[in-house]
C-alpha cells in the first residue's frame, strides 16, 4: 500500500474490516432463521443490488444514462426461460447464456445509440428497449406473449430456497468484486475521464466510442445475468421484465443510494426493495408513496443516502486526524 | 516534421483557413501569430483532427494524417493544449495525468489491473518536472488558473508527443507563471527534442522563444521566417505589429 494511516484512520479502517466480517456472517446465516418469504425477498434484493451496481458503471462513473436496460435484463431472463423450457442443455450453459445475450444485445444497441449523447442517447436506448418489449409481448409462438413462460425448472442442487439463495449470494459477491476491480482499473479511470471531459479524453489518445461501447456492453452483460437469476428465482418470466419501468429501477436505486459512490447503488437497491415491499403490503397506491419518499432524497440529498453518509464520515475522519 | 499543404476550411461560407502551406521543422519552436480571428485555432483544430479540412493535406513525418480520428492523431505523436483550460475538474491532479499516461502505455482497456499501480512512476516524474507534485491530491477544479494551465501541459506531455501544439499556453497567467512556462517550453524543446508549435498573444513571449514565426491574417499566411525577418517585414508591421 505504502500509505501511512494516522490513528483515527487506522481506527476506522479496523471498523471497516469488522463491518464487512459482520455483513458476511449475517448474509451466511440468513437461511437459518429467515422464512421462505424473506429469503426470497433478500435473494431478489441481491439480484437488484448487482443490477444497480453494474448499471452505475455507465451512469455514475460514465455519465451516460440509459433508459433501456430492461432490454438486457429481459433478454437474459427470456434466454434462461426459453432454454430451460425448450432444450435439455446443461444448467451451466443455460445460465451463461443470460450474460452472453445481454452483453451481445448491448453491443448491438450500444453501437447505434452511442453515436448520440445525453437525452438523445437515453431516448434511443428506450426506443430499442420498447421495440423489444413489443416483440416479446406479441410473439406468442416463441415467447408466450403476455402469458410469458411458466415453470422454469431448477437443477436439483438449487431446488431449495436456501440453496438458491447461497448460489445467488456467491454470484452477486463475485460480480460486485469484479465491478469493483473494473471501476478501479485504468479502464474505470478512463470512463470517469470521459464523464468529466470527452474532448480532452479524445486528445489523450483514447478511442472514446470504444470506451463507451465497452462500458455499455459490460453493464448489459451484468443486466442479462441479473435477468437470468431473476427468472430462476421466480421460475417464470413475463414481458414485465422488459417493460420500461424495469429500466427505471437501476436509475432510481443509483440516485437513491448515491451514484457517485461504489456502494451507493447497493444501499439504494436494499432500501427500495424494502420500501416497495413494506408499502405495497399496506396500500395498493404504493407507487405514490414510493415517489413521495424518493423525491425528497433526490432533491435534498443529491449525493444519495450512502453518498451523503460517506462524505460525512470522511470529513469526520479528516477532522479527527487533524486534532 | 509537420507539413501542411493547401489546407483550407470554411464555416458557413466564411474562410477560416485559406490555402495554408507551411512546414514545421523537427526540434523547432515555431510560433503562429496573428490578430484575433486570423485562423490560428482553426489551423490547430485541423491538424489535430478536431475539424476535417475542406481542402488540402496534413502530413506528419511523411504520413498523411488528414481527417484521421482525434485519438489516432494523438497516438501518432501529436498532443495539444487548448486556449480555454481543458482538464478533468473532478479528478485529482494525479489522476488527470495518469489517465494520459495509461493511455500512452496502452493500458486504457485493461479491465482488471489496478489503476493505482499503472504508470505511477511516470506520472509522479512528470508532476515533479512541471512543479505540480505538491498539488497531486487536489482536484483539478481546486487549482488556480495558472496551475490549471500547467496541468494541461502535463496532460499533453504524458502522451510523449513528438509534436506539441500549444494554443496560447500563457493566456491569463501571471508574469511569473508566464516566465516559468516559457522556460519550460524551451527546456522541453532542448532537453527532449520536442517540436513545439504554439500560438500566442504576448508578442514579447513569442520573440523570446520562437525560432521560427508564421504570421496569419484572415485565414491565410501573411509572412513566415526567422523572428528578425518577420519583425522587419513591412506587411506584418502594417497589419499586426503596428496595431498592437
Amino acid at each position: 500500500m505504502g500509505t501511512l494511516l494516522n490513528g483515527p484512520q487506522r481506527h476506522f479502517a479496523n471498523l471497516g474490516v469488522l463491518w464487512w466480517v459482520a455483513v458476511g456472517i449475517i448474509l451466511m446465516v440468513f437461511p437459518i432463521f429467515l422464512s421462505k418469504f424473506w429469503l426470497y425477498l433478500i435473494t431478489f434484493m441481491l439480484i437488484q443490488a448487482l443490477f444497480a451496481v453494474s448499471f452505475n458503471l455507465i451512469m455514475g462513473y460514465g455519465g451516460m444514462i440509459s433508459f433501456g436496460h430492461a432490454a438486457f435484463f429481459g433478454i437474459g431472463a427470456y434466454a434462461v426461460a426459453l432454454l430451460s423450457a425448450r432444450t435439455s442443455l446443461p444448467f451451466a450453459l443455460i445460465l451463461i447464456s443470460a450474460p452472453v445475450v445481454g452483453g451481445l444485445l448491448a453491443l448491438i444497441i450500444g453501437f447505434f445509440c452511442l453515436r448520440s449523447h445525453g437525452l438523445y442517447f437515453a431516448l434511443l436506448t428506450m426506443v430499442f428497449a420498447e421495440m423489444l418489449y413489443h416483440v416479446v409481448h406479441k410473439w406468442y409462438n416463441f415467447t408466450g406473449g403476455d402469458n410469458g413462460i411458466q415453470g422454469i425448472p431448477l437443477p436439483f442442487f438449487l431446488e431449495t430456497q436456501a440453496s438458491y439463495y447461497y448460489f445467488v449470494l456467491f454470484l452477486v459477491v463475485v460480480g460486485i468484486i469484479l465491478v469493483w476491480r473494473i471501476v478501479n482499473s485504468p479502464f474505470g479511470n478512463a470512463v470517469m475521464a470521459f464523464r468529466e471531459n470527452e474532448e480532452r479524453t479524445d486528445f489523450v489518445g483514447i478511442n472514446t466510442m470504444k470506451l463507451r461501447l465497452e462500458a455499455f456492453s459490460i453493464s448489459g452483460l451484468y443486466s442479462g445475468l441479473c435477468g437470468g437469476l431473476f427468472a430462476l428465482l421466480t421460475q417464470q418470466v413475463s414481458p414485465d421484465v422488459m417493460f420500461w419501468t424495469k429500466s427505471a429501477e437501476p436509475i432510481f436505486m443509483g440516485l437513491f443510494g448515491g451514484m457517485y459512490t461504489f456502494f451507493g447503488p447497493i444501499v439504494g437497491a436494499i432500501a427500495i426493495v424494502f420500501l416497495e415491499q413494506f408499502i405495497s403490503a399496506h396500500t395498493k397506491y404504493w407507487a405514490i408513496f414510493m415517489g413521495l419518499i424518493i423525491l425528497p432524497v433526490v432533491l435534498f440529498l443529491p449525493e444519495g443516502l450512502y453518498g451523503t453518509f460517506e462524505r460525512r464520515i470522511k470529513a469526520m475522519i479528516r477532522r479527527r486526524g487533524e486534532i | 516534421m509537420l507539413y501542411l499543404e493547401n489546407l483550407g476550411k470554411s464555416f458557413e461560407g466564411l474562410m477560416a483557413v485559406n490555402d495554408v502551406n507551411m512546414m514545421v521543422k523537427e526540434g523547432d519552436i515555431h510560433a503562429i501569430i496573428g490578430p484575433n480571428g486570423a485562423g490560428k485555432t482553426t489551423l490547430f483544430n485541423l491538424i489535430t483532427g478536431y475539424h476535417h479540412p475542406d481542402t488540402g493535406k496534413v502530413v506528419l513525418r511523411k504520413e498523411d494524417i488528414t481527417g484521421l480520428p482525434r485519438h489516432i492523431i494523438c497516438q501518432k505523436g501529436i498532443a495539444r493544449s487548448f486556449q480555454r483550460v481543458n482538464i478533468y475538474p473532478k479528478l485529482t491532479v494525479f489522476q488527470n495525468v495518469q489517465v494520459a499516461v495509461s493511455s500512452q502505455q496502452g493500458y486504457t482497456f485493461s479491465l482488471f489491473s489496478l489503476a493505482k499501480r499503472i504508470g505511477r512512476k511516470e506520472t509522479e516524474e512528470l508532476l515533479d518536472e512541471l512543479g505540480l507534485f505538491q498539488y497531486k491530491d487536489l482536484k483539478g477544479e481546486e487549482l488556480s488558473h495558472g496551475v490549471k494551465k500547467q496541468l494541461e501541459l502535463a496532460i499533453s506531455l504524458a502522451n510523449k508527443p513528438k509534436l506539441l501544439l500549444l494554443d496560447e499556453p500563457t493566456a491569463g497567467m501571471a508574469p511569473e507563471e508566464t516566465r516559468i512556462t516559457l522556460e519550460l517550453i524551451q527546456m522541453l524543446s532542448k532537453g527532449k527534442g520536442l517540436t513545439v508549435l504554439f500560438t500566442e498573444h504576448d508578442i514579447a513571449a513569442v520573440f523570446a522563444i520562437a525560432k521560427r514565426i508564421t504570421v496569419m491574417h484572415q485565414g491565410a499566411i501573411l509572412a513566415e521566417g526567422l523572428p528578425e525577418e518577420v519583425r522587419a517585414n513591412p506587411e506584418v508591421q502594417r497589419v499586426y505589429l503596428g496595431e498592437s
